[in-house]
């Protein structure tokens, strides 16, 4: 299916000709953020290269401008990690594993060095140590908020393989937003979420697919260095070597 | 909204009388089509915003007449499944003043034409 479709499938339950398109399109809009709403699927995944810059820790994400991310859609922080100034090697940093206030305890505020620790606090992503004394090569791997296709005839991953998720989502907001009809709105919110109280409906469909991506596409971010190594091999091949 | 919705098949040729009159009252035809600001103008775009200029797309025609308020368009092709907006402004004889109205076109192959 593409755009296109769900808007006429939409559409088929108000009226072809009176339900203004402005309204269709807002429907269509707040239908998918109730669908991202419930958990951070795999369409959403984005990554953002930046450089840090010496002496600076704190970057705004949702805001442009020097020094800041500009990602105006974040939803959520997947993973960090750093490299040194055009370095080709990645290491793993910390995210999000203590609170701010626990940080702030941890770090000097002059404190120099490479990221260790890195949180998200409110729109920003504050970087530990405070003050890094080089530009390090930072990928910053988050979910953002997605929209639909502009075009009828396009499509994408939700629109494609779970259209109906998105045709129940917008005809729950518009059941109750250009109806007045909450009875109604409820009726499409069980076949988009199932009953109360319980995962069902498409939603429950596209979290059973997110997770089967997911756990093949989860990064284990293990030190592969000194005495923390991990043995991939069997121990019988291993002591072949001694 | 849209003043007008209608819908057309891809190869059929469609049609739309915009009557200006409740628009435009207190003149007694619209000026002549063109491109510039003393003329009637109609112009189209796709549910992106934007318009390809390719052999399949919608393509528009406006026609108007000195003593009549109703701008005569016909539109051609059209993709399947796509949304037209269909802008078509009209300036009164008289007074030239602009009124615009938008006319919604949605080209549909297997979508039955009768509206709900």
């Amino acid at each position: 299916m593409n755009l296109g479709d769900v808007k006429d499938i939409v559409r088929e339950h108000f009226s072809r000709t009176a339900f203004p398109t402005v309204m269709l399109d807002f429907a269509l809009a707040e239908g998918r953020r109730i669908v991202e709403s419930h958990a951070n699927f795999w369409w959403m995944r984005d990554e953002k290269d930046f450089s840090l810059t010496i002496g600076t820790g704190s970057y705004g994400i949702t805001t442009s401008g020097t020094g800041n991310l500009n990602l105006p859609n974040f939803k959520d922080a997947r993973a960090f990690h750093w490299a040194q100034p055009s370095g080709v090697r990645f290491e793993p940093t910390e995210l999000g594993t203590i609170t701010k206030e626990e940080a702030d305890l941890l770090y000097d505020s002059d404190d120099e060095g490479n990221p260790e620790l890195v949180l998200v606090e409110n729109d920003d992503l504050i970087i530990y140590p405070a003050n890094p004394d080089k530009a390090y090569d930072c990928r910053f791997y988050i979910f953002n908020w997605t929209d639909n296709p502009a075009d009828n005839l396009s499509t994408d991953a939700l629109i494609s393989h779970f259209p109906m998720a998105l045709a129940y989502a917008a005809l729950v907001w518009g059941y109750e937003q250009q109806l007045k009809d909450f009875n109604g709105a409820s009726y499409w919110r069980v076949l988009l979420q199932g009953p109360p109280g319980r995962l069902g409906g498409e939603i429950a469909k596209l979290k059973r697919a997110n997770f089967k991506r997911d756990t093949q596409e989860k990064i284990s971010l293990v030190p592969l260095l000194g005495s923390t190594i991990r043995a991939n091999r069997r121990l019988d091949n291993m002591q072949i070597y001694r | 909204m849209a003043d007008q919705v209608e819908y057309k098949h891809p190869d059929a040729n469609l049609v739309i009388s915009a009557d200006f009159t409740n628009k435009l009252p207190s003149d007694s035809g619209l000026k002549a089509m063109g491109t510039t600001a003393t003329h009637s103008t109609i112009s189209v775009s796709d549910s992106a915003g934007t318009l390809s200029t390719g052999a399949t797309e919608i393509s528009v025609t406006g026609v108007t007449a000195t003593n009549s308020m109703v701008m005569t368009i016909t539109a051609v092709n059209g993709l399947d499944g796509q949304d037209y907006l269909i802008q078509s402004q009209a300036r009164g004889n008289t007074s030239t003043a602009p009124a615009v109205k938008l006319i919604e076109v949605r080209v549909r192959e297997n979508l039955g034409i009768g509206a709900m």
